[in-house]
């Protein structure tokens, strides 16, 4: 125990020393979560529509005035001719082009079926399908409009069979994108500083050999690495304080379940995620590759295979699995449980016992990877 | 510039990076592994939305909504026969995404042809998802609204001789018909890749000497600074320029997406971009003391941001307006501009000089004021 406060304190006076990856590791995570949560959404809004009306009479007006009525659709221009559509769409100034037929509003007043041709910019396949959506649920609304008129002025009683799903979001009722960001965010922020903070510490020792002079002291592997990573567990939980505190006041994400789970999830992210950078640095020989191997493994993974965007049940299965060693997957899915749906301790056990599991793994492995190195 | 001089200085460096096999794994095989598993993974499709259904009603016409719902092909839908008070704790806990309940008068109503409300929770805490999962279903509830308009049409066809219209939006993707989004985004992780590999290792190319104490002796030699810095880069050029093929390769092979544009041009512009990052390496480089002061600044102040808001993943034109202005400081953010309308679109490639231009001014640029900061370091 006193050898290990012994690395400790040289740890933390090391870390002291160097203000400059000290403020980094801790003021600059919480700047970036408040950057990144007012840059990045996925609300689709404001989608920039050309329109060919070709019918130009007072229904297609009409129809065009109440698709711009809303958030979705800004009318960004108006064309003449269906040439024009072409370009528009391939030089991206608009993401889709309205086009209602010659014939619409007699066909309308006929009781025909009138279809309005509809092209998007597939590129983003996700914006591409969100506006398909919308465009959907207007059309939905006008053919209601149109039948009620219809029955109307035929003198009936406008009744017509129609299932309407009233939807009730939960957690997040606004579908405000920052709600969700930023849980998935903090996992990303987390374990690139957690990564970058110990990636290096026993690749430098070796660099500089002076991982000699620690190897001929009584010290113990274990005591080494525990050493190394405990100043940092501390510095992760100043930066989570942050984060939270920031996410609260900025963008309203208020914490609905405890404390002491966040806290306790949080300890345990920590616990493997500096356990993998430690191993990182046992493994490796030179800091450059120590970089390369720790930014690989963290950056990209913990953004792509941890189910922050991309949801990781329509992976190939071999994708899925391989996801099962990556830390931020439990983190995210145990934070947003925590933060947006108050879940507790029993819902968000599996993804605490992974977690901790994982630790282990990557906190032994890195043990006796030192203990070899010498 | 001395060419002769730049030679000797390349051959070093090449020669080093040679020894280092591990190194060389890494800066060529890492980003291929990742770009397959990665780019397995960069999908948004949603597919097998997990929804539950809770029928109070157990008529005829719940069952068949039921099962037109299942039939559309994008939810698996599973009945819910326990506790209503658990229904909850289903999205709590993440094993369904939607539920939805269906009311005791569904089918009554339906019947007196009128408009048959349903409750359909959603699961809001991933935002994407609930719009899409939301979109699918509305998707599908039209579907089966329609059947029983047809039903009742003809109804009121054979009786009062009225026909009702319908306005439908009929859709068609350009560029990507099937709405495939791995078309979209594998090309642009090839750039992202890139980005990482090609900026690890200059990052630290310069800290690292100056660590080991080996920048002195470069320093006494009669080489100039942009002499000492070209032939830093130039052998991390030729290895870019071995990334792209191959990751190219993957790309077209692996992946199999289309490319509608010329192949040539996309290296035409690939080098622009490398210009940039290994730029962007070098100046980090110049400003840090020690190799965790570039890895923390090479992250946190490039990859990352440059990752989150160049519009690889979220679309430049949601965000707020003075945030589209520091993407447009965001060099990735027009190579994969560049990318993905060489890939997808067939964009001829002179339609992108302002695109290459805003490369070159960037990687001159950097480049430049890299240079300047190792000369002032060096007095």
């Amino acid at each position: 125990m006193k050898r290990f406060w012994a690395i400790f304190k040289k740890e933390f006076r090391q870390i002291r020393r160097d203000r400059l990856s000290l403020g980094l590791l801790i003021f600059v995570p919480a700047m970036l979560l408040v950057l990144y949560g007012y840059a990045l959404s996925f609300d689709v809004k404001h989608i920039r529509v050309a329109v060919l009306d070709e019918d130009r009479t007072q229904e297609s007006r009409e129809l065009l005035d109440s698709l711009f009525q809303n958030q979705y659709f800004d009318r960004a221009m108006n064309l003449s001719r269906r040439a024009e559509a072409d370009a528009c769409l391939l030089h991206a100034l608009v993401r889709a082009v309205l086009i209602v037929p010659k014939d619409y509003a007699k066909s309308v007043s006929r009781g025909e079926r009138v279809g309005l041709q509809v092209l998007v910019d597939g590129a983003d396949a996700n914006t591409a399908s969100a506006a398909i959506g919308y465009f959907d649920a207007l059309a939905d609304r006008a053919t209601l409009k149109a039948r009620f008129d219809v029955l109307g002025i035929a003198g009936t009683s406008p009744s017509i069979p129609l299932v309407s799903p009233e939807p009730r979001i939960w957690f997040n009722p606004e579908l405000e994108s920052a709600q969700f960001l930023v849980p998935g965010l903090i996992g990303l922020l987390l374990m690139l500083s957690a990564v970058i903070a110990t990636s290096l510490s026993i690749v430098r020792e070796k660099e500089r050999e002076t991982i000699e002079q620690m190897m001929v002291s009584p010290m113990r592997p274990e005591e080494l690495i525990l050493g190394k990573t405990l100043p940092y567990v501390v510095v992760g939980l100043l930066t989570m304080t942050m984060i939270l505190v920031l996410g609260y006041y900025l963008f309203g994400v208020v914490v609905r379940g405890s404390f002491f789970l966040l806290g306790l999830t949080t300890l345990l992210f920590l616990f493997a995620a500096l356990g993998m950078g430690v191993l990182i640095s046992s493994v490796t020989r030179s800091q450059q590759m120590a970089f390369q191997i720790a930014i690989l493994s963290s950056l990209l993974p913990s953004l792509i295979l941890s189910g922050f965007i991309f949801p990781i049940k329509n992976m190939p299965l071999l994708i899925q699995w391989l996801t099962l060693i990556v830390i931020p997957r439990y983190f995210v899915t145990a934070l947003r449980a925590v933060i947006l749906k108050n879940a507790s301790f029993a819902a968000i056990v599996p993804q605490l016992a992974a977690l901790f599991a994982l630790g282990v793994f990557f906190n032994l492995l890195a043990a006796h990877n030192t203990r070899k190195s010498v | 510039m001395n060419l002769k001089r730049v030679r000797v200085l390349l051959k070093k460096e090449l020669s080093q990076i040679r020894r280092d096999r591990s190194l060389f794994g890494i800066l060529i095989v890492a980003p291929m592994i990742q770009l397959f598993i990665l780019g397995n993974a960069v999908t948004t499709d949603i597919r097998d939305i997990s929804l539950a259904v809770r029928d109070y009603d157990h008529s005829y016409h719940s069952r068949e909504y039921v099962r037109v719902i299942g039939a559309s092909g994008y939810f698996q839908v599973t009945t819910l026969t326990g506790p209503e008070k658990d229904d909850g704790d289903l999205l709590v806990r993440g094993k369904a995404g939607l539920v939805l309940v269906i009311p005791t008068d569904f089918g009554k109503r339906l019947l007196n042809q009128q408009t048959a409300t349903v409750q359909v929770l959603v699961d809001g805490a991933d935002s994407n998802f609930a719009v899409q999962g939301l979109n699918y279903l509305q998707k599908a509830t039209r579907l089966y609204s329609e059947r029983l308009v047809r039903v009742a049409q003809s109804d009121l066809a054979r009786r009062r001789g009225i026909s009702l219209p319908t306005i439908v939006a009929e859709s068609r993707a350009w560029y990507n018909p099937d709405l495939t989004s791995r078309y979209y985004m594998v090309p642009a992780l090839m750039g992202v890749l890139l980005l990482v590999t090609t900026m690890i290792v200059t990052s630290m190319s310069l800290v690292k000497e100056r660590e080991e104490g080996t920048m002195e002796q470069v320093i006494v030699t009669p080489l100039r600074p942009s002499e000492i810095i070209a032939g830093k880069l130039l052998p991390f050029v030729v290895i870019g320029f071995i990334e792209i093929t191959l990751a190219l390769a993957v790309i077209l092979l692996a992946f199999r997406v289309p490319i509608r544009g010329n192949i040539l041009a996309l290296y035409f512009y690939s080098g622009l971009f490398l210009l940039t990052t290994l730029g962007l390496g070098l100046f980090v480089s110049t400003l840090v003391k020690t190799q965790q002061q570039a890895m923390l600044i090479a992250g946190f102040f490039v990859m990352m941001p440059f990752v989150l808001l160049s519009g690889f993943i979220f679309p430049v034109e949601n965000m707020p307006l003075p945030m589209q202005y520091v993407a447009a400081f965001i060099p990735l953010k027009y190579y994969l501009t560049i990318i993905r309308g060489i890939f997808l679109k067939g964009t001829w490639w002179p339609d992108l000089w302002p695109q290459a231009l805003a490369l070159l001014g960037w990687g001159l640029g950097i480049l430049g004021l890299a240079t300047l900061k190792f000369h002032k370091r060096l007095d």
